[in-house]
């Protein structure tokens, strides 16, 4: 929908914002939550509940309206990230809870809470922790009503730790409970036990403070009421050793749930015509339609708004005199969604007020800080849904996707993230199809994924033409970033250039430095054997011959007999998906690789691996840029990537839908728009990445996004211990080796 | 070591073999194949279908009940000749009357939903399975290294061919069953349950299939679509050697095969369309097949 209708239009909807203001005026209000959840601590006591404490009092919280920032078992990075995006959020906030489950401590009157691979070796590693301190400045920024709970001061073995190296002189000043915070006017803090005294993890499912605090805080009492309740039941649930220590320092009345209006030292509930225009004020203060000012003056004019809004409006008249009437979305966000979805936080205060509020003169782009509310940013997860590649993108990138716009939703809650899914049955003409009608039809800004390099580069054309955003992790084709690469599209997992090199080497390396090439008879086989065979010859080996095979071939005994008679040392599979897994399997049956020779699979999956199983599949070298079982980020990211696809296990293709759709909403964050694809992919390439599972890493000029990759080989049977349990790390290649320089792919970006 | 055409001996005698190989698979294949056209005039599109149900039961055979590939061999063909049966029953037993066609889509309707359906639980990359351990490792046989897994395939494949062959050929049963096929109603005047011969003919012809399957999971890779894969070759394997000629499907299933694997060592780029060449230059020549009766 545009807004060509103009003006009736935008007069209905602004009419609509006011009837929907006065009416409901608790939705004026914004409630931000940051709840941490500390429990797997790496040089600390595990504890088992924080986790869950977390995650409960966050689903509990986001009931009540509030935008949550959950954070479960962060290190200090972690940490830091999560409370600099709680204090962004706060800053606009009425209400800001931060919550926090784990291990903490006090150091000389200080309180810290401690982050999983905290380390405590003397007074120094402090700085490893966080202050509350902080977090409490953070709290405070919120208009009315600030509370912090602190569920810790649990068994802390690391205090006694510094104790002891700190000697006995100073030995008072470590405590192994949390200090006392001096809480100042409107706030609340609530320790889960007194100060100086340690507090029970628990042993079901919460620690007793947090069950406690689940029990009461969705009830409709005032605040105060709620919290003393939670005391009064933790005591009584621990045999009276733990009494909470609660400290309100604040004047009239707060509901959570129940009293719609926070009415915070507010003398009188009724509100008065300045009151209501200041929370109008607060609405409509960014926008740029004339109208809604108009409409404003008319019924505030006598108040200091109303001021406020005439100059609004002269400045307005201005720059619309100046700029040629550009296309604005005129309204707040929330006109954009019909009235009964609307959640209960008022999102209309999404636009900082620190920001600029409205077009300047000198200014044509209109609305700079405001999202452009009338359109939310539309994914399209483009991929083989049901046939060859649906295992190595299809559902799971699906999957994939979602978690990334879940993720994003918890900094950018005012953005709002769409996402549609298709099977371009690995036809070019299908999947150009889809592209063109997902851009022109559904206004989709982004495509992710599609597996298959035929598909993908007939997408990225069709991408580049109508300046939107191509983001490919299932393609192989190096040419995406080669002499086929354009301003609008991102390669982000893997590429032929990649795997070739990576693996080639490490073959050569180890003495396989005669090959024979098995290639499937089309252009990715053909490009794969090119740059293999450049590989291995750089490196001092020779190639001894090669034989093509047609596409879905089913018996390769005749094929692997000929590269047995070649005597070479190294048999490389220049092909993909069932032709490899056959030519594997096959291999094993003849006995090439008990015979002497070795197998290069220069395209293989883990989801082939699986495929074949770990008898079959033993001993082979492969490159994946991304591996679920690597690290603890990883792992939990697969977690909950399972809760979607029950049973079955991520792969790289899947986590780099995940990374790039993230880096990509980030960058449209940044830039408060997804128009222009050009200008969001140039944002990406601007921005360093970082996300939880490629790391940090950066999208280069030609499109390339490059990151470290790593050399696996295939366990034996008896080395896998679980389910999923493949690989084990050969070696790592640094992001700057792994991937084809920039200036040898042709790619025309490159050159300037 | 001599050269024939510029290829040592060794390896065209090593091709020959192979393609003896994967002439056993197109042998077994397109005999299931020629045995249902034969019998019940239907042109089973499902077949490659049913072959990959074939190898999927005995993987599910293997992970959920602990029976070995032997078992497989026994209870795999029966189990998906059982589903042959039902769906002759429900679905393909109102079609005799009418044209091939029908019986054609309905089949490749089916074909369609069963590996839908399989790509659906299973996944689409496949899934894994064993030599089994008494048929590991292989023979030397001077000019090459021969799997014991493939000899087996061979000889199994011969018994099987022959004695299909010889059941519907040469023995009572088999005569009654041609003979119902040519006139139905007179063959059951003579007091033969014909519907039931049918329907049992369609089982066993699937059972073949699934037969197969069995035989090819062990080599190759067991996945949903490894039976559309296959089942175009072993169509133009029956059409060349003569729609629903038993002998035409045996003798054409091995040769085709020893011709594909020589393809292989001049030209394997046309490895795959070297059928389909001889298929169209078969039926230019002799529109009903090598072996076809000329209907």
């Amino acid at each position: 929908m545009g807004f060509r209708g103009g003006f009736r239009l935008r007069l209905a909807l602004a009419i609509l914002l006011f009837a929907g203001c006065f009416s409901v005026p608790a939705l004026a209000e914004r409630r931000v939550a940051l709840v941490v959840g500390n429990g797997a601590y790496k040089n600390a006591a595990r504890l088992p509940n924080p986790k869950n404490d977390a995650e409960d009092v966050a689903a509990a919280l986001k009931r009540g309206g509030f935008e949550t920032i959950v954070g479960l078992d962060l290190d200090k990075a972690g940490m830091d990230d999560a409370t600099a995006r709680f204090a962004r959020a706060a800053r606009e906030a009425d209400v800001a809870i931060f919550y926090y489950s784990g291990h903490a401590m006090q150091f000389s009157g200080v309180n810290y809470l401690m982050p999983v691979d905290a380390r405590l070796t003397d007074e120094t590693d402090l700085r490893r922790m966080v202050r509350v301190d902080d977090i409490v400045a953070d709290v405070q920024q919120a208009k009315n009503l600030r509370i912090m709970v602190l569920d810790s001061c649990r068994d802390n073995p690391l205090a006694e730790e510094l104790k002891r190296s700190i000697g006995r002189t100073r030995a008072a000043a470590v405590s192994r409970g949390l200090a006392k915070i001096d809480s100042p006017q409107g706030m609340i803090v609530a320790y889960s036990t007194q100060s100086g005294r340690t507090a029970e993890d628990g042993t079901g499912r919460n620690s007793p403070y947090t069950t406690a605090f689940l029990k009461h805080i969705e009830a409709t009492d005032e605040i105060g009421t709620v919290f003393r309740r939670v005391s009064a039941d933790v005591y009584e649930g621990t045999k009276r050793t733990q009494l909470p220590e609660l400290s309100l320092s604040f004047i009239g009345e707060f509901y959570l749930r129940g009293r719609p209006t926070p009415t915070i030292a507010a003398p009188s509930p009724v509100p008065t015509p300045v009151n209501e225009a200041a929370s109008a004020w607060s609405v409509i203060q960014n926008t740029t339609s004339q109208a809604v000012l108009e409409d404003f003056i008319r019924q505030f004019g006598g108040t200091i708004y109303g001021s406020l809004a005439r100059a609004r409006l002269d400045e307005l008249k201005k720059s619309l005199v100046a700029v040629a009437a550009p296309v604005a979305p005129a309204v707040p966000p929330q006109l954009a969604q019909p009235a009964k979805s609307a959640p209960p936080v008022q999102q209309a205060v999404v636009a900082p007020p620190t920001r600029p509020s409205a077009p300047s003169a000198d200014a044509p782009k209109p609305a700079v800080g405001v999202f452009p509310a009338s359109r939310t940013v539309k994914i399209g997860v483009l991929s083989d849904m049901s046939s060859l590649y649906a295992d190595l993108g299809g559902p799971g990138s699906t999957a994939a996707a979602k978690l990334a716009i879940a993720d994003f939703a918890q900094t950018n809650p005012e953005i709002k993230v769409e996402l549609l899914s298709s099977d371009h049955q690995n036809k070019p003409d299908i999947g150009s199809n889809i592209a063109s009608q997902w851009f022109d039809v559904d206004k989709v800004d982004m495509i992710v994924d599609t597996p298959n390099s035929g598909v993908a580069l007939a997408v990225s054309q069709v991408t580049t033409t109508k300046n939107k955003v191509f983001i490919v992790s299932g393609a192989a084709s190096s040419d995406l970033t080669g002499p086929r690469c354009n301003a609008n599209t991102v390669h982000w997992t893997y590429d032929t250039w990649m795997l070739a090199n990576s693996t080639a080497k490490a073959v050569v390396k180890t003495g396989g430095n005669s090959w024979f090439f098995l290639t499937a008879d089309y252009a990715f086989g053909h490009a794969l054997e090119r740059d293999t065979a450049a590989v291995v010859e750089k490196n001092g080996g020779k190639v001894l011959n090669k034989v093509r095979h047609p596409l879905n071939t089913s018996d390769f005994s005749s094929f692997l007999l000929q590269a047995q008679a070649s005597k070479a040392k190294v048999i490389g599979l220049a092909n993909a998906g069932g032709d490899t897994l056959n030519s594997i399997k096959q291999a094993a049956e003849f006995g090439i690789v008990k015979g002497g020779q070795s197998l290069a699979g220069l395209l293989i999956f883990a989801s082939d691996v699986n495929a074949l199983g770990l008898a079959t599949a033993q001993g082979l070298v492969l490159t994946e840029s991304w591996y679920w079982d690597a690290n603890d980020a990883n792992r939990a990211w697969t977690k909950r990537w399972q809760t979607e696809r029950p049973g079955k296990f991520p792969n790289m293709v899947q986590a780099g839908v995940y990374a790039g759709t993230l880096h990509y909403l980030k960058s449209v964050a940044a830039l408060m728009s997804a128009t222009d694809g050009k200008a969001v992919v140039a944002k990406m390439k601007e921005t360093p990445t970082d996300d939880p599972l490629f790391g940090k890493g950066t999208v280069r000029a030609d499109g390339r996004k490059t990151h470290d990759v790593f050399l696996f080989e295939v366990k034996k049977p008896s080395e896998s211990k679980y389910p999923g349990d493949l690989y084990k790390l050969r070696a790592t290649i640094p992001a700057s080796e792994a991937f084809r320089p920039l200036a040898e792919g042709n790619c025309p970006l490159a050159r300037g | 070591m001599f050269e024939i055409f510029g290829i040592p001996s060794n390896a065209l005698f090593s091709q020959l073999l192979i393609g003896l190989i994967n002439g056993s698979f197109y042998a077994l294949l397109s005999l299931g194949l020629a045995v249902i056209f034969g019998m019940l005039n239907i042109i089973n599109f499902s077949h490659g279908a049913q072959y990959m149900m074939g190898a999927f039961v005995a993987y599910l055979l293997l992970q959920y009940s602990g029976l070995n590939y032997w078992w497989a061999l026994i209870v795999a063909p029966i189990l998906v000749g059982l589903t042959g049966v039902l769906i002759e029953r429900l679905l393909l037993q109102w079609l005799y009357k009418l044209d091939h066609l029908y019986g054609l889509l309905l089949t490749f309707g089916l074909a369609l939903i069963i590996e839908g359906v399989f790509r659906n639980y299973f996944g689409a990359s496949g899934l894994p399975y064993q030599v089994p351990d008494a048929l590991r490792g292989g023979t030397n046989l001077g000019f090459m290294f021969l799997p014991n897994y493939r000899a087996w395939v061979i000889f199994i494949s011969l018994v099987v061919c022959f004695g299909t062959w010889f059941v519907i050929e040469r023995t009572k049963l088999g005569s009654n069953l041609r003979a119902a096929t040519e006139n139905p109603t007179l063959v059951r005047a003579f007091g033969i349950n014909v519907p039931r011969m049918i329907t049992l003919t369609y089982g066993f012809g699937v059972a073949l299939a699934a037969l197969a399957g069995v035989m090819a999971a062990p080599i190759y890779n067991v996945s949903p679509q490894m039976g559309a894969d296959l089942i175009i070759v072993v169509f133009a394997v029956v059409v060349i050697g003569g729609m629903g000629s038993i002998m035409g499907a045996i003798v054409t299933g091995f040769g085709l095969g020893v011709v594909e694997g020589l393809t292989k060592v001049f030209f394997p780029e046309a490895s795959n369309t070297v059928i389909f060449v001889i298929m169209a230059i078969v039926l230019l020549i002799r529109p009903a097949g090598l072996f076809g009766r000329g209907t």
